[in-house]
């Protein structure tokens, strides 16, 4: 099923008087579980494409559909709302709140509409739930890691399901005794991976990366390329823009983007 | 350190000021043939409540933050007798434009509430700092 | 700790930007204090100003020769004073065309015998004609001041017996009225016939205040209504003429009223236009604060809107981190611009040299509720630049490349 479609997608920018296209007649088709990564130098409207994917600029021709829904032709509340439920974003920039702990950076996204969306929510995929317990059983453990269960009994009134769910996927990241720091004090790659577990916090059905792996270390990449990978493989469509030729090997398809074209690579 | 300072600088200059105001800018009435005023005890008991709220901001330079918290609670109760002497306990001289009346009494009011204020956020702080760090 | 919720948002921004926080509350605060304590200090200013019109019955006070001023000031403001011509005047007076009632008063400036009392001013008065006074005793009194009894002003220190000492004489107090703002509060009423007592016990203590001979004949002033239709200017005219007396000095009380009402109104005229340029230059922080921060915050903005953030909740966002800030500015600026002003009310009455009165609790309500939503207000208005920004549909906020 397609999650996201792109159709003849153009945007064009005024520079100087005189109209380019950035984004030049784009067609994209991703599907639930597919990894899909776009590469190509700085400039050539990577990040355009993805920011008229959210919605965030409006196309000059052409139609993005996630999940069904036209991006553009609905109106500011119910665009906010499939940014926040159906797609995450994990930017390329540190766009964690500094004034914010990185547990409650995690949390925000679910608290966002006023209704809590992570638990008894319609959006909620059991697989991508699986996902991320998988991971945590995975070698990579923390043995120091508090368990998810006890501290929920033990402190019930503090230790909510939100709360739960977000130290889950900062235990899965392996930055879990972080929950507590404020962005500053991280590193740029703790910084990414945060994000990353902000952008799963509402179990999205499209996953968007802009370079999730930009400034990151052999280990930090492949820790965060085998997360996206297993949120493909728990039925979630990841897009990804990147120039790391180390990420393209954990993805199903690879296009190149050269000023505003998009080609099969 | 600035927190330190913020927990016993106020309880030192408004003890300073309620212990010397009532000595000097906001003087009470003289004693005149040795009929003492009710003021002048006022004076009095002021000159002391102060000495005792600066020490407890001096005490508090060089003790760990529970303890400072604790300081700043004795502080509030001090500063509560400060605004109780010359209103209810001992009382300024009745006369409305009589100088210990007009200047005296609201002076003390005044540094009082202040040194209220300012000790009960310090020693709120230093319990809630206290209860975190446990 | 419980979770992030969007409510908290606000806070969490202003707490963890504590010296931004506080430059903005501080601005607000001093905004604050400027515009309520301005305010309280010119409506007590107004209340004293009327309540010392509705003490001041007469048209024209006929005083002795080059005594104007004192009795001017003696009507404005508390200092106090004796000076008296001798009561067959006060009868030529009388005859006068165009008045309508008369009624002698006289003055005397007492030297306090009890330690630490001011200075007293005696003020007696004639029941038989009085227009004054009287009037005004009786709404709160009830009876008829006997001979040898007072009745105080509010500042009057009355002694737990229920007298006043004034030239080592106890004058059982018959009454203590409520507070004026002027300097009647700092005033004791006595019989006219009452007088020659008093200045026996002064003369007794060694300060006569007035020489024994005059004693029963000095007044102080003539205080009179004119007739209808006549003009208190043209009925000095005539006592002049009627008295064949040229150096009389002549008060006009709705005058001295009227010329206080004048200074005071250019007073807060000036303090209002200093507001306002205050007000303005305090905004421009505010704004320039606000906007910088703004570009600062972009990238937050963005991060908001890729979680899904609508524009409605970064403006309310936007909106309550301000009037959280206005709210804490308001509510510092009205607890010490309260704390300065209202325990001193009577330093500052003093110090004012003008009628001065606390106006009441529900008074001080009402311009602390205009304090905070003035704050508010001020806050709000610094945020709304932004907020404009913020709700404008074409997409402001994006992820640029490598930002």
């Amino acid at each position: 099923m397609a999650i996201l479609e792109i159709h003849d997608l153009t945007r064009e920018f005024t520079r100087r008087g005189s109209a380019f296209p950035a984004v030049d007649h784009v067609n994209l088709t991703i599907d639930t579980g597919e990894f899909v990564a776009i590469v190509g130098r700085s400039g050539n409207g990577k990040s355009t494409l993805l920011n008229l994917v959210t919605g965030l600029l409006s196309p000059t021709s052409g139609t993005v559909r996630v999940d069904g829904h036209v991006v553009g032709s609905l109106n500011d509340r119910d665009m906010a709302r499939l940014r926040n439920r159906t797609i995450g974003f994990v930017t390329q920039s540190a766009t964690l709140l500094a004034n914010l702990t990185v547990l409650d950076n995690v949390i925000l996204p679910a608290v966002m509409l006023g209704e809590p969306a992570a638990d008894g929510n319609d959006d909620d995929t059991p697989s991508v739930r699986h996902a991320t317990q998988d991971t945590t059983a995975t070698p990579a453990t923390d043995p120091d890691m508090p368990d998810v269960i006890a501290p929920a009994e033990a402190d019930a009134t503090t230790e909510d399901a939100l709360t739960r769910r977000a130290r889950t996927l900062l235990d899965a990241l392996q930055v879990s005794d972080l929950a507590d720091c404020y962005p500053k004090e991280l590193s740029g790659g703790e910084m990414r991976r945060v994000s990353i577990a902000r952008a799963l916090m509402n179990r999205p059905k499209l996953l968007i990366a802009d370079e999730p792996t930009g400034d990151l270390d052999a280990d930090s990449t492949a820790i965060v390329m085998r997360l996206l990978r297993q949120t493909a493989d728990a039925g979630t469509a990841v897009l990804m823009v990147t120039h790391d030729p180390d990420a393209l090997g954990y993805v199903d398809r690879t296009y190149r983007m050269d000023r505003g074209v998009l080609t099969t690579a | 350190m600035t927190r330190k300072l913020f927990a016993t600088l106020p309880a030192i200059v408004l003890g300073v000021l309620i212990a010397v105001a009532p000595q000097t800018f906001a003087y009470v009435c003289k004693v005149e043939d040795g009929m003492k005023m009710a003021c002048h005890y006022t004076a009095q008991a002021a000159l002391g409540l102060g000495v005792v709220i600066a020490l407890l901001g001096v005490i508090g330079l060089f003790v760990e933050p529970k303890v400072r918290a604790g300081l700043n609670i004795a502080v509030v109760l001090n500063a509560a007798l400060v605004i109780a002497v010359p209103t209810v306990l001992i009382g300024v001289c009745k006369g409305a434009m009589m100088h210990c009346h007009m200047v005296t009494l609201p002076t003390l009011i005044v540094l009082g509430v202040l040194a209220i204020i300012f000790a009960a956020i310090a020693a709120w702080l230093g319990i809630r700092d206290a209860k975190t760090v446990r | 700790m419980p979770h992030i919720t969007l409510g908290r948002l606000p806070f969490e921004n202003l707490k963890r930007k504590p010296f931004r926080t506080a430059a903005l509350v501080i601005v607000v605060t001093m905004l604050t204090v400027a515009f309520y304590g301005g305010a309280l200090l010119a409506t007590n200013l107004k209340t004293g100003l009327d309540s010392m019109q509705e003490r001041m019955g007469a048209d024209l006070m006929v005083v002795p020769q080059n005594t104007g001023a004192k009795a001017e000031a003696l009507l404005t403001s508390g200092s106090s004073s004796t000076f008296y011509f001798t009561n067959d005047i006060a009868k030529l007076v009388a005859k006068a065309d165009g008045i309508g009632q008369a009624t002698a008063q006289t003055y005397i400036s007492s030297l306090a015998a009890a330690c630490c009392d001011e200075k007293v001013q005696i003020i007696g008065f004639d029941p038989a004609t009085d227009f004054v006074i009287e009037p005004w005793i009786t709404s709160q009194y009830d009876g008829d001041l006997k001979n040898g009894e007072v009745v105080a002003g509010a500042n009057i220190n009355v002694s737990a017996d229920g007298t006043i000492k004034l030239y080592n004489h106890d004058f059982p107090v018959a009454a203590q009225l409520a507070s004026t703002g002027t300097s009647l509060d700092n005033s004791v009423f006595v019989n006219e016939t009452t007088i020659p007592d008093v200045v026996a016990y002064s003369a007794k203590v060694g300060h006569a205040a007035i020489p024994q001979e005059y004693a029963d004949t000095a007044v102080s002033a003539v205080l009179i209504k004119t007739a209808d239709g006549y003009d208190a200017h043209t009925v000095a005219d005539n006592i002049a003429k009627a008295s064949g007396i040229g150096t009389l000095g002549y008060v006009y009380p709705g005058g001295v009223t009227a010329t206080t009402r004048a200074n005071l109104n250019a007073l807060v005229g000036y303090a209002g236009l200093f507001l306002a340029v205050f007000w303005t230059m305090g905004l421009v922080v505010l704004f320039a604060v606000f906007a910088s921060s703004m570009n600062e915050r972009k990238r937050e903005f963005a991060a908001y809107r890729i979680m899904g953030a609508t524009r409605g909740m970064l403006v309310g966002l936007i909106v309550r981190e301000s009037a959280t800030v206005g709210l804490a500015g308001g509510v510092i600026g009205i607890a010490v611009a309260s704390l300065a002003i209202l325990p001193f009310n009577t330093l500052i009455g003093r110090q004012l040299q003008l009628p001065y009165l606390q106006t009441g609790a529900f008074t001080v309500l009402a311009l602390v509720t205009a304090g905070l939503l003035f704050a508010v207000t001020t806050g709000l208005i610094a945020s709304i630049m932004t907020a404009v920004k913020l709700s404008a549909p074409e997409t402001y906020l994006t992820l640029r490349e490598g930002e």
